[in-house]
């Protein structure tokens, strides 16, 4: 569904998006992921046809946003990351207005806002001013005018931002359901486990670079691989007997441990039962107490801290 | 082609502010004061001449002050019209919908220019007492009424290529202003001093009488067909015939003046209003081009 090739963007000197290579299948609920300024946005826009990019091309259902955006924007749905609503307008009409600039006709208008308002919860809101809707219900009714033409795409730019945990989950609700019609979404957010829950596949952008894409499967695979083990001791092991556990260790997993608080050590090696039990083992011969002797599976929070640290 | 959504839902949320009612009251009540103080002496003294020259001049002087009001309302109302798409973040979202520039355009000015065409019409009636009065036909109320109408249409279209330009309502708003009153200024003074400027001698203009009326107007400054108080002044002296001594006088236009009356007061206010007319449909088409280049909905399809 939608095909990134090479898709560059820059903004004076500054390099928003560097050579983004991206692909979504159809039907993905694919999360976007990076840190603020990752150049997210960037590409949001790119294929909503609003930015055009310096250099590369992006397919959306195999139409280029490039050569040809009129026929772009009729497959895309796209929600920026601010509500984008009138004043002195009810939600009815804020629709209508969008419908009517996509040249839908009278009835079929009045039909698509109510399926619209009912996916959304809105229908007692019918009647009552976009101004004074709660900010979840301003978010919900900017989704429902993404969804206006039944796009086949759909592009979230941080639904999720500035809502309380409730209004949170009913978006996630909300977006399940329309995964299950078989639309593709690309959504984005700074928060890494938000979007594992629901999506199928995602991405991880840093600086304008791809750093990571695949199925949420392939990411939490990378994750275990990096499994830390921690050993902790009853007492921080000093002297001749420190300088021999550490000596053990690297003979073990090929490195020194890393111990950032005194009696823990950290260990970056290998996830293996027999090489955990090998190295147990031969500290419990040392004599030395340990008290915990553990793997600690990394969250995908540090996983993302990690990967986009400099 | 006139109720496009743009132009629909703008319309709706105007009228639903209590700004917009307000405006309304204020107009009608400005001129119907205007009115009052101008033809109360000669309430109940029945239709003399000097209440027939009152009337007439009630009509200039609250066609001036219509005059005033849209330059004094017209900028800012359309100025803001894109500026303030952009300004609310909906502008992106109006583009997404695959809605051209053109719609945009055309939408925001003819919401604007229906306001102030009801201000326009509320203006009326306290123009129409000159009926009473005599010295004023109806048909001569209703062409000014059409004159000042393009007037606006002029002034909102300035402020249309100024909003398509600008990011924020305020800077949209201040620069249209300045860009209202620079015409005003510029069509008035290039018409007087610079390359653009009339130059008659005294011969020339004595034979300025003989001349056909198309050799006099094409002799003229052309900047001068642009000034909206020419085109109002110059139809007001053609229906009401009194206001030759302000233009001679207060205008110091005199060599001007002299080409005006060879040529026809209602023929150079004629002139001016299709000058203006060609003005806004060009400024209109200049927005839509803005438009189309900012947004890149004009690109070429490789086909």
């Amino acid at each position: 569904m939608i095909d990134c090739r090479k898709l560059t963007k820059r903004y004076g000197k500054t390099v928003a998006l560097d050579g983004l290579d991206l692909f979504v299948g159809q039907g993905e609920l694919h999360g976007f992921v990076g840190p603020n300024g990752a150049g997210k946005t960037t590409a949001m826009r790119i294929l909503s046809t609003l930015l055009r990019p310096d250099s590369g091309d992006a397919l959306v259902d195999g139409i280029s946003v490039v050569s040809d955006p009129g026929k772009v924007r009729a497959q895309v749905g796209y929600m920026p990351d601010f509500f984008g609503v009138y004043d002195n307008l009810k939600v009815w009409e804020y629709l209508d207005l969008y419908a009517g600039c996509l040249r839908m006709g009278e009835k079929e208008r009045r039909k698509r806002i109510d399926e619209l308002l009912a996916l959304i919860a809105l229908t007692d809101k019918r009647e009552a001013f976009v101004d004074g809707l709660s900010r979840g219900m301003k978010q919900r009714l900017c989704l429902a005018r993404a969804l206006i033409h039944d796009p086949q795409l759909l592009i979230l730019d941080e639904p999720a931002s500035g809502m309380d945990p409730r209004a949170r989950a009913e978006m996630r609700d909300i977006l399940t359901e329309i995964g299950q019609m078989g639309k593709t979404v690309l959504i984005s957010s700074h928060i890494l486990p938000e979007l594992s829950q629901m999506c199928s596949s995602m991405s991880i952008l840093e600086r304008g670079k791809l750093i990571f894409s695949g199925t949420v499967e392939a990411l939490e695979t990378k994750m275990h691989a990096h499994a830390e083990l921690i050993v902790r001791f009853a007492q921080p092991p000093e002297g001749e007997s420190a300088q021999e556990a550490r000596e053990t260790v690297q003979a073990v997993c090929d490195a020194l441990p890393d111990e950032r608080e005194p009696g823990v050590w950290r260990m970056d090696m290998p996830e293996s039962d027999e090489g955990d039990a090998r190295l147990l083992a031969k500290l419990m011969a040392l004599g030395l107490p340990v008290c915990e002797f553990k793997r600690e599976k990394v969250t995908l929070e540090q996983v993302f801290m990690e990967v986009t640290r400099e | 082609m006139m109720l496009n959504p743009i132009f629909e839902s703008s319309a709706r949320r105007r009228m639903r502010t209590v700004k917009t009612p307000a405006i309304v009251t204020a107009y009608a009540g400005v001129m119907a004061g205007l009115a009052f103080s101008q033809m109360t002496p000669f309430l109940g003294s029945g239709t003399t001449v000097g209440a027939m020259r009152l009337g007439v001049e009630c009509y200039i002087w609250m066609t001036a002050l219509q005059l005033m009001l849209i330059i004094l309302v017209a900028p800012a109302l359309s100025a803001v019209s894109i500026a303030g798409e952009r300004e609310r973040q909906t502008f992106d979202l109006l583009l997404v919908t695959g809605v051209g520039p053109w719609s945009i355009v055309w939408g925001k000015l003819m919401e604007n220019f229906a306001f102030l065409a009801l201000l326009i019409l509320c203006g009326a009636p306290a123009m129409a007492l000159s009926i009473v009065t005599g010295g004023v036909s109806l048909a001569d109320i209703a062409l000014t009424l059409l004159a000042l109408m393009l007037i606006a249409f002029a002034a909102l279209s300035v402020g249309m290529v100024v909003s398509t330009l600008t990011r924020r309502s305020i800077t949209a708003i201040i620069s249209a202003y300045l860009a209202v009153l620079a015409i005003g200024a510029l069509s008035w003074g290039l018409a007087k001093h610079g390359p653009l400027a009339a130059r008659y001698s005294y011969e020339s203009l004595r034979q300025l009488a003989q001349l056909p009326t198309w050799r006099v107007i094409a002799g003229m400054p052309p900047t001068i067909f642009l000034n909206p108080a020419v085109a109002l002044v110059t139809l007001l002296a053609s229906q009401t015939g009194i206001l030759h001594t302000t233009m001679e006088s207060t205008l110091r236009l005199f060599d001007i003046y002299s080409a005006f009356r060879a040529a026809g007061f209602g023929q150079i206010s004629m002139t001016c209003f299709a000058a203006i007319a060609l003005a806004s449909a060009m400024l209109a088409a200049l927005s839509v081009l803005i438009l189309r280049a900012q947004t890149g909905a004009g690109r070429a399809r490789p086909e």
